[in-house]
């Protein structure tokens, strides 16, 4: 819960005890249970088209508790839409992320469901796969795609040697679909829908719902960290599709990614890089070998001005390579109380993703942010997708 | 007396005399900034600390809640904010190295993608949490990455004062906003006082008050501070509280895997 400033938090400060006050009695969060959360009103309008992407009113709420070494949190979303849109409800509400924690002094685990980031790199991640990406709404920012939480159990073991992880999802990722006409429909997707539509097939798009998992060892030291993992699970999205007469079923496909993983300090910087080995991916509707790699560099500088640029490359053995990079930049201003910045990436076949953003911290509980999002690419690239889809966006939050 | 006795009689006295001599030195700048240093001799120790920022009419409030053991002349500190609500559960993790060539290693812990993250330790110079200190104010810093010289012994509030001014040595001199700094240090309690940092062009840019000090488990220790940044009208007030120190914090607290939300 919120705290509050007591009117009397400066009992008696005189110019002869500057000392005089006293912040205790500015209230306490709750050491057992707390809850706090937000409401947001946030409206996005397309720029490069008519209409709006959301209108979008928010209320987040969270509950933590701490009992001795157990740990719970639970948070829940309900939303209201008065963007007329024919593609999804204007109500909506979700249970976003609800978990239990046992905190060990050698040994962790966790269950429920949560978002469980792997891997050291930003912008482009090969190991962030145990939650999906959420493809209704897939942007978080023009650089990360916006991830849905998992059900999973999750145990940490930790040794002299480094930390040993293990995740394991009995049910797979919680996986989304665009809806039917939305705007972050991809065009293939949506013709066949628009087909199966007027009857010319029958279309099912199947989700496996089967157990995905991995494994990762860390070793955090001085100077580096560095970690090994294996995922083995299905893609976020359909990938495979199999066409009996007119009868076309879509379906993820499983894979297996085997990750290494560095970040160490050089002087002022950090330096991240990953590299990933798929034997199995999936690529024209055929299995295919993928190897991956991340490299980037990040810095915050003496005046909290922040810069981080990666560079990725995705080596299929089958079709074309992809490569680009993603970049962040930032500088907080007016005595941090607003901080602005670009980030966005840059890929083959001309794709674009570029946000300019500022955040204003009012004060302690309303915060006012706006945003310009632009796409661009190939019409069939994954960005170039999206290069309808500019938006604009102003978001109020007031934060409890 | 023998001879033995005149022999014996004439090496305790010449002890005694270099003893006294030694005792007799002058502290100097270092010796002073040596003994501010070792002022918390604690092994370890918890502290909650609150802060209250006051710009024009706006109030801003920050809570926090630290942790920190030594190792030898290293020290690991987490730092886990509890306030403003956008931060909450938001934890810092940093091993701190005395050898000045060696760079501190820094982990940062986001709670809404429980991801532990290397961060570098750049941004010594920005503000801490949009207060009047930056984030170099929060550490301690290495005595050597100064050099100290005793301007005068005087007194301050009525307390008996060293007045020591420091400045950073010149591999050191970016990594700080500050030219110098003025430090009044108590004889009694070895804690600083009063701090006044300077600019790059050597006007005064902050002043630091120490007050409500306490002997806390036998360690003097100052619990209401008073960061104050004249030109922009601007002061954090901060105060601690639930301060324990030799509280035996296991190692694996300041481990990666202990940073939850």
């Amino acid at each position: 819960m919120a705290i509050g400033i007591c009117p009397t938090y400066i009992t008696a400060e005189t110019a002869s005890d500057p000392f005089a006050f006293d912040l205790s009695a500015i209230e306490k969060p709750k050491e057992t249970w707390q809850w706090s959360g937000f409401v947001q009103s946030r409206t996005q309008k397309f720029m490069s088209r008519h209409g709006w992407l959301s209108k979008e009113l928010l209320a987040h709420l969270e509950l933590k508790g701490n009992h001795r070494q157990w740990r719970s949190f639970v948070s829940i979303d309900a939303r209201h839409d008065r963007a007329k849109r024919s593609y999804r409800d204007a109500w909506q509400s979700e249970l976003h992320e609800a978990y239990l924690l046992y905190d060990g002094e050698h040994a962790d685990i966790s269950i429920g469901k949560q978002r469980v980031a792997w891997g050291v790199a930003d912008g482009v991640s090969t190991i962030d796969r145990l939650n999906a990406v959420d493809l209704r709404d897939p942007i978080g920012n023009a650089r990360t795609a916006s991830r849905r939480p998992s059900w999973l159990i999750r145990l940490e073991q930790n040794t002299v040697f480094g930390t040993l992880e293990a995740a394991w999802l009995p049910q797979g990722k919680d996986r989304t679909l665009p809806e039917f006409n939305s705007p972050w429909e991809s065009p293939g997707l949506h013709s066949l829908r628009s087909q199966a539509q007027a009857g010319d097939i029958e279309l099912s798009i199947a989700d496996p719902k089967k157990s995905e998992g991995g494994l990762r060892y860390l070793y955090y030291g001085q100077g580096i960290d560095w970690s090994l993992a294996y995922f083995n699970g299905y893609s976020d999205g359909p990938v495979y599709s199999v066409r009996e007469g007119n009868r076309i079923t879509l379906m993820p496909r499983r894979s297996h990614t085997y990750n290494a993983a560095v970040a160490f300090g050089l002087a002022r910087s950090t330096l991240r890089a990953e590299i990933a080995y798929t034997p199995d991916a999936m690529r024209e509707n055929q299995r295919s070998r993928l190897w991956q790699a991340v490299a980037g560099w990040d810095r915050s500088f003496d005046d909290n001005l922040y810069a981080n640029v990666q560079l990725f490359w995705n080596h299929h053995e089958i079709g074309g390579d992809e490569h680009g990079l993603t970049y962040a930049v930032s500088r907080p201003f007016f005595d941090d109380a607003v901080t602005a910045g670009l980030r966005g990436q840059f890929a083959n076949d001309r794709q674009m993703a570029l946000e300019t953003y500022f955040d204003y911290d009012y004060d302690d509980q309303l915060k006012i942010g706006g945003k310009l999002v632009a796409f661009d690419g190939a019409k069939d690239s994954p960005l170039g997708t999206f290069r309808d889809n500019d938006y604009m966006e102003i978001s109020l939050r007031w934060e409890f | 007396m023998n001879k033995y006795e005149i022999h014996t009689f004439g090496l305790a006295s010449l002890s005694l005399l270099l003893t006294t001599l030694v005792q007799a030195q002058p502290l100097d700048g270092r010796d002073i900034a040596l003994k501010m240093h070792a002022a918390d001799s604690s092994l370890d120790g918890r502290r909650d600390a609150t802060m209250l920022i006051e710009r024009g009419d706006q109030r801003l409030v920050r809570k926090l809640a630290m942790l920190n053991k030594k190792y030898g002349a290293d020290e690991k500190t987490l730092t886990r904010f509890v306030e403003p609500a956008d931060v909450r559960d938001t934890q810092y993790l940093s091993w701190s190295y005395d050898a000045t060539d060696k760079d501190d290693d820094l982990w940062v812990f986001f709670p809404s993608e429980n991801l532990v993250r290397r961060i570098s330790g750049g941004g010594k110079k920005g503000s801490f949490m949009r207060s009047d200190f930056a984030n170099e104010d929060m550490e301690q810093r290495v005595v050597d990455d100064d050099t100290h010289t005793l301007l005068e012994e005087t007194t301050l509030d009525g307390k008996e004062v060293y007045l020591i001014e420091s400045t950073p040595i010149a591999a050191k001199a970016r990594d700080t906003n500050y030219s110098k700094r003025k430090t009044w240090i108590d004889k009694k309690t070895w804690l600083a006082l009063q701090v006044e940092y300077f600019d790059r062009r050597g006007r005064l840019l902050k002043r630091l008050k120490q007050g409500g000090i306490e002997q806390i488990d036998d360690i003097w220790t100052a619990t209401k501070l008073i960061m104050e940044t004249p030109r922009k009208k601007s002061r954090t007030l901060m105060q601690y509280t639930n301060v324990q120190y030799n509280v035996d914090l296991v190692d694996s607290v300041f481990q990666q895997s202990s940073l939850k939300r």
